[in-house]
């Protein structure tokens, strides 16, 4: 164990990074997300997060065939400033919220355009299901979460500028449940998340005048594998992720017709973070997320993000 | 604690990255625009059929659709019995709405702007493809609010094996 801060600083670090998930979307045209919530996971009583991100969209994967990278002159970039906190509301239970500010811009041989709004708020509801009492060489701690996602943005059915660059929210009610396991040896931390969400079904009026378009997103999941080493001469934490998104494909309908179900979506974000612990209340990411690394990616936008994270907690 | 529950999301992630990686298999924008076919698939006689108004329409790109930048097209309409791709056109008597639509996706595109040209011409611009693939050309007949009639064409907007 990094002789920095105690047995959890790989554990601190390692959930911090993983919330980076978010910034990484699942179809960037679409506002779809991965659902990893900020947890507290050391021994503190309560933490405020600040996320910047800025993530470019490379290339687009269609439903057959190879991905088709974006030529240099169309650009379509998306700024993220994330302002999330979580507290304890007893020993094992606690409660979160994510307020997310973003700006889209879309640069094309006709000039650029860009919007900013409000992202789509995330309420978290967290219990630490498998708390660690004593030492063991192999059963992590482990927390289960239950996520409500409210739309707040306008989204890909609500758009009204070129490009869509006004498409920022997802658009739907949303609830997502998971875990998350964490464990540590030495230098070394592995970090295991999955989570399910559902989104519910939503009309559009006025998409196609008077008639209302419905769409139904249904189900997905994603899981995060997670790996880290920590330097023993500084607090400092080199991390890796993998994290699979799938989601069905969505219903459309009119109200007077109905409409073949889209395909399923999948995209992988695999990352490098780069993570210090400046003291018990203070720590920094810096991360890097590629959606072209891995695959099979299927119907969906394929992004770059660099992200940049600052945590202040309140040890107990 | 039963750590077999951790073997789902685990066995998932490890089983599911064995595929082709898009870094490594993809083709950039310039070549995709070289291969495919843009133009609407028309048959000679009614590309766009309307049988209850009796119309046809016609759908003729006038800056071909890229995922550089906006397209443009003109949309032509004529009296399916009397006249011909190339006139007489007429003015259809309910209002038109065209948009995009992408059957994979789910979902369509920012709306198109229509304007009227000349007796059953009309202009459309700001078409954005916001992403390669399967794509159709949608057109709908309105009274007031209510949709009378709609048309539809494919169109492929993508790299190789496709058109």
């Amino acid at each position: 164990m990094s002789r920095f801060f105690g047995p959890l600083f790989g554990l601190l670090l390692s959930f911090v990074v993983l919330t980076h998930s978010n910034f990484a979307q699942a179809a960037a045209c679409c506002g779809g997300t991965s659902a990893a919530p900020g947890l507290l996971t050391g021994d503190d009583t309560h933490q405020l997060t600040f996320s910047a991100s800025s993530s470019s969209v490379i290339g687009d994967m269609p439903e057959q065939g190879w991905a088709v990278y974006r030529s240099s002159s169309t650009s379509e970039v998306t700024q993220s400033f994330r302002f999330e906190g979580a507290m304890l509301v007893s020993e094992s239970w606690q409660i979160g919220l994510a307020v997310p500010l973003i700006r889209k811009e879309f640069t094309s041989l006709r000039g650029s355009d860009s919007a900013t709004s409000l992202g789509d708020l995330s309420v978290t509801l967290a219990h630490e299901t498998w708390p660690e009492f004593g030492y063991s060489a192999w059963i992590p701690r482990g927390f289960t979460f239950l996520s409500v996602n409210a739309p707040m943005a306008a989204s890909i059915y609500e758009t009204t500028r070129p490009g869509a660059v006004d498409a920022i929210g997802s658009g739907f009610w949303r609830v997502s449940a998971g875990a998350l396991f964490l464990k540590s040896w030495n230098s070394w931390d592995v970090s295991l998340f999955g989570e399910t969400h559902y989104s519910f079904t939503r009309n559009f009026q006025g998409y196609f005048g008077a008639e209302r378009l419905w769409v139904s997103p249904g189900w997905g999941m994603s899981a995060v594998l997670g790996a880290g080493w920590s330097f023993a001469s500084a607090p400092v934490r080199l991390g890796a992720r993998f994290q699979p998104i799938l989601n069905q494909g969505r219903n459309t309908w009119y109200d007077s017709e109905t409409h073949t179900p889209s395909a399923s979506q999948l995209v992988w974000n695999s990352g490098l973070d780069l993570s210090w612990l400046a003291s018990p209340e203070w720590s920094a990411v810096a991360a890097y997320t590629d959606q072209t690394w891995l695959g099979p990616a299927k119907n969906t936008t394929l992004s770059r993000t660099f992200a940049f994270n600052l945590q202040r907690r309140w040890p107990r | 604690m039963n750590l077999r529950i951790l073997a789902l999301p685990l066995l998932w992630i490890l089983t599911s990255a064995c595929g082709v990686s898009p870094a490594l298999h993809h083709h950039s924008a310039d070549a995709a625009k070289k291969e495919s076919s843009t133009q609407p698939p028309t048959s000679t006689e009614c590309p766009f059929s309307f049988p209850k108004a009796g119309l046809c329409a016609s759908w003729t790109w006038k800056v071909d659709p890229t995922l550089d930048a906006g397209a443009s097209a003109t949309l032509k309409f004529w009296n399916a019995k009397e006249g011909s791709p190339n006139g007489p056109y007429v003015a259809p008597s309910s209002a038109i709405r065209p948009f995009l639509w992408m059957p994979s996706m789910g979902h369509g595109s920012s709306p198109i702007q229509v304007t009227s040209q000349e007796i059953g011409i009309f202009l459309l611009e700001d078409i954005f493809f916001i992403m390669p693939g399967e794509w159709t050309l949608n057109i709908e007949l309105k009274s007031g609010s209510q949709v009378l009639e709609q048309a539809n064409l494919p169109i492929s907007l993508s790299g190789a094996g496709s058109s």
